[in-house]
């Protein structure tokens, strides 16, 4: 594409966003992408499907200002409650629980909400630009991966499972074996039958994946805030805006994590199927073994909030790639914004980017912007959220559970999806007590169905020929990462033993 | 010794109470009023898609809703709703056991629908006892191949004296049966390649060489032929819209014509006659309202309307077709 028409197009597309309505919208869609980020159960399917009646009729230009700044700023109101409650906003969010509760717990929300919110800025503002940059090369990325190229990458994305199970390793086995059977529950478009329905046809689509880890994150944290009782945070140290601006600092200083993240993350958001959430696992798990201090990571590493907060923005760009390049939906949300597409009349597909350039490059712009804006809004407000960590949980509590049912039946007006969140919060709450890593079930139920569909395709495709993994470029790159990740922490561990063995005792 | 979850206390009161009060909350947003049949419509209808978003049922259903809108009588809104699943059997299935009160249609695929009877399975709807509202559309089908690729004729793909690998979303849609009654037409041996995700996934996956040509709606393709990804093969239209490509009926095989998809509105089973009437009109209004041909026109989409009788009718001759070539549309990878 000729570069001058594409700086015509980015010129169109400002002018419009800083028209009030068009400003309007943008700002309108930032601050309903924070609320439903936030709140558990919500998240932006929700909020794009919505909202999307309601544009009919609307200029394309101000729709995509609307939806791009919904879409920027949801991951960055999610953090917001993974920090605070432990309690993701949205799925992607789940591995900033990790190390940003255990901070909001010794008092120091503050920094990490700072870390995030920049993390999240930095992180999407790289993805978008990577876009722009492959634009050119958009078909020719998307043809790169093919279902065999699909497998390995679930593959490796399992493979991290086996190295996130911190120090439960049998643990993490069970739970992703049992994420696995709960991944092949459904239909199966292979071969045309249908499985573990339990005789209803609610679970023939599979298990809905935002009920069940709103319920397995969400609600099981809830149980168990209720159990423990109290409040969340004991000093009200992190008050004070100076900690924000040392967490906004601390992103920074890790600089190498926050690339590391936009980079998984943009990454994995150009393949279709795998997702925000799995980008932030692999995010924060890359960020782990990056780090120097690998043994502080879920006791409240900042590394540990600024990685998987980077992915999960850095995402949105690259879910775009397979998007513009031929109307494939690169994650869950642009799956929903394929219908606002077409509500618009802008037919989804390879000719979109050539015939509609000005209104996807307002698109593009309105993401950028909305990383910005929701950061900003979130550092000033930084220090009121804060105080939710000295709420009584008998106030939390409720309100939380509540807050997540109802917004996990918000999405499809099915109470089976109530039904499921409630018990899969119970099973949380079960794995919880008796120490089970959640991380490897949900990386297995995510990733399981992609895997088992994408190995029947590439074996269909090659008649059967095993070899078919190894023999394209992309796929036996893959494998050999894949062996890399798993031997190379064997090979770290060695290394490490064998260095204490050889200094002398003390 | 902490407080465990056994114990009373904080723990069991608050949790129940909350959740009580979520169901309690759901719960009311569940139950619908009834409705007088004379009043129709008086609620929201929803439109129901049983594939996802992006796709051409997505498509004709976005662009249908807002005409049938205004020709409703009284003014409601006609929300879209995808239900994915099982290969478009769980909407169906839905329908099949919703309540005959005139808030729920769906859009159908057909002959894709009427194809796991076809094949001896057990389904969960019941295609003749579902109320037929009217067609909407029918999109003939065409066989194309990568631009690239070095296939330029039917006779190409015969002369490779090998399988040929066409993709499609799963056994059960309308175009992995178009395939079947291609290949067994032309006498071509296939290896159907299901799983993809949608129409777009599929095509995109012949572009990249994984499948060696793919069966799809001339509409759909037209984008990827305009951007010069695709090229036409053959196409089952009565006159080939794009230059160059022959008709099925050129080729010896005028029976084929007219093989699509097409697509047809339900309701559920038992829907008083009265609000059949009412649907039944407003089709026929929408599919007179010039803000919708525009639309269709920009969106390459034909409008092909029948209304109740006339697609019954339809639909039993289309299925005939595929009837014929039963024997290899069962499940491809037994």
């Amino acid at each position: 594409m000729p570069n001058t028409n594409m700086l015509e197009s980015t010129l169109a597309a400002l002018h419009v966003l800083f028209t009030p309505t068009g400003s309007m919208f943008l700002m309108l869609g930032v601050v309903v992408g924070l609320l439903f980020g936030c709140m558990p159960g919500l998240g932006g399917t929700t909020a794009i499907a919505l909202l999307m009646p309601l544009t009919y009729g609307m200029e394309s230009n101000e729709a995509m200002a609307l939806f791009g700044g919904i879409m920027g700023a949801v991951s960055a109101g999610g953090s917001i409650s993974a920090i605070l409650i432990n309690t993701p906003g949205t799925a992607p969010n789940a591995a900033t629980c990790f190390d940003g509760y255990p901070l909001a717990k010794q008092g120091k929300a503050g920094i990490a909400i700072g870390a995030a919110s920049v993390a999240s800025t930095i992180g999407g503002i790289i993805g978008v630009v990577v876009l722009v940059a492959v634009i050119p090369l958009l078909k020719s990325i998307v043809l790169l991966f093919g279902p065999p190229e699909f497998f390995m990458m679930a593959v490796m994305g399992l493979t991290a499972i086996a190295v996130s199970t911190g120090g439960q390793f049998l643990r993490g086995l069970i739970a992703a074996a049992f994420g696995l059977i709960l991944a092949f529950v459904g239909y199966d478009s292979v071969s045309g039958g249908i499985r573990f329905t339990l005789g209803t046809d609610y679970l023939w689509d599979g298990i809905s994946l935002v009920p069940a880890l709103t319920g397995l994150f969400a609600i099981s944290e809830m149980i168990a805030l209720s159990v423990s009782g109290g409040t969340i945070s004991s000093e009200a140290k992190s008050t004070r805006i100076v900690s924000v601006f040392e967490g906004v600092r601390a992103v920074f200083v890790h600089w190498k994590t926050l690339l590391q993240g936009s980079v998984i993350g943009t990454i994995i958001g150009a393949i279709p199927g795998l997702g925000g959430t799995v980008a932030a696992f692999l995010s924060y798990t890359a960020a782990q073994q990056i780090s120097k201090h690998p043994e502080t990571f879920g006791k409240g590493n900042i590394e540990g909030v600024i990685g998987p907060e980077a992915a999960n923005n850095a995402k949105d760009g690259g879910s775009l790639i397979p998007t513009l390049a031929f109307g494939i939906p690169g994650s869950a949300e642009m799956a929903v914004f394929l219908g606002v597409l077409v509500l618009h009349g802008l037919e989804p597909g390879p000719m979109l980017l050539i015939e509609h350039q000005g209104v996807m490059f307002s698109l593009i712009l309105a993401l950028t912007a909305s990383c910005i804006i929701a950061t900003l809004i979130t550092l000033v407000v930084a220090r009121y959220l804060v105080l939710i960590t000295l709420v009584d949980v008998h106030i939390l509590v409720p309100a939380v559970i509540a807050t997540s049912l109802v917004g996990v039946y918000a999405l499809k007006e099915t109470f089976g999806d109530v039904i499921l969140a409630a018990v899969f919060g119970i099973v949380g709450y079960l794995m919880i007590r008796f120490k089970f890593p959640r991380v490897t079930l949900v990386i297995a139920l995510i990733l399981g169905g992609i895997a088992e569909r994408t190995l029947h395709q590439s074996l269909n495709m090659a008649s059967g020929d095993w070899t078919i993994f190894f023999t394209r470029g992309i796929s036996l790159s893959l494998v050999i990462i894949t062996l890399g990740c798993l031997t190379i922490p064997a090979i770290q561990s060695l290394r490490r033993r064998r260095k204490l063995e050889e200094e002398p005792a003390e | 010794m902490q407080n465990t979850v056994l114990t009373s206390g904080p723990f069991g009161p608050v949790l129940a109470k909350a959740v009580i009060a979520a169901a309690v909350g759901a719960v009311t947003m569940t139950s619908p009023a009834p409705v007088r049949a004379a009043d129709y419509p008086s609620k929201n209808i929803e439109f129901v898609i049983p594939f996802s978003a992006g796709g051409g049922f997505d498509r004709t259903v976005r662009l249908w809703s807002p005409a049938l809108e205004r020709a409703l009588p009284h003014k409601v809104q006609v929300l879209p709703t995808n239900v994915p699943g099982a290969g478009g059997r769980k909407a169906l299935a839905m329908i099949m056991r919703a309540k005959p009160d005139g808030t729920k249609i769906a859009i159908a695929n057909m002959p894709g629908a009427a194809l796991p009877e076809m094949t001896g399975e057990k389904i969960e709807y019941d295609l003749d006892k579902m109320t037929w509202i009217a067609r909407l559309g029918a999109e003939p089908y065409m066989v194309a191949v990568p631009a690239k690729s070095s296939i330029k004729s039917v006779a190409d793909l015969k002369k490779l004296n090998r399988t040929i690998k066409i993709p499609s979303t799963d056994y059960g849609s309308t175009a992995f049966a178009a395939g079947v009654v291609f290949g067994e037409t032309m006498g071509l041996k296939l290896n159907q390649l299901t799983g993809y995700k949608g129409t777009n996934d599929y095509i995109v996956a012949t572009i990249r060489g994984d499948a060696d040509a793919c069966v799809a709606p001339v509409s759909t393709l037209a984008k990827f032929i305009k951007s010069g990804d695709m090229r036409g093969l053959v196409t089952f239209e009565d006159k080939s819209t794009f230059e160059g490509v022959p008709t099925i009926a050129s080729l010896g095989h005028p029976e084929l014509t007219g093989l699509a998809v097409e697509r047809y509105v339900l309701a559920p089973p038992k829907t008083p006659a009265n609000i059949v009437k009412v649907l039944s009109a407003a089709f026929a209004k929408a599919s007179t309202d010039p803000q919708l041909i525009e639309a269709t026109e920009k969106a390459k989409e034909e409008i092909a309307y029948l209304d109740a009788d006339a697609a019954k009718a339809q639909a039993e001759k289309s299925i005939k077709i595929y009837e014929k070539h039963k024997k290899l549309m069962g499940r491809p990878n037994d």
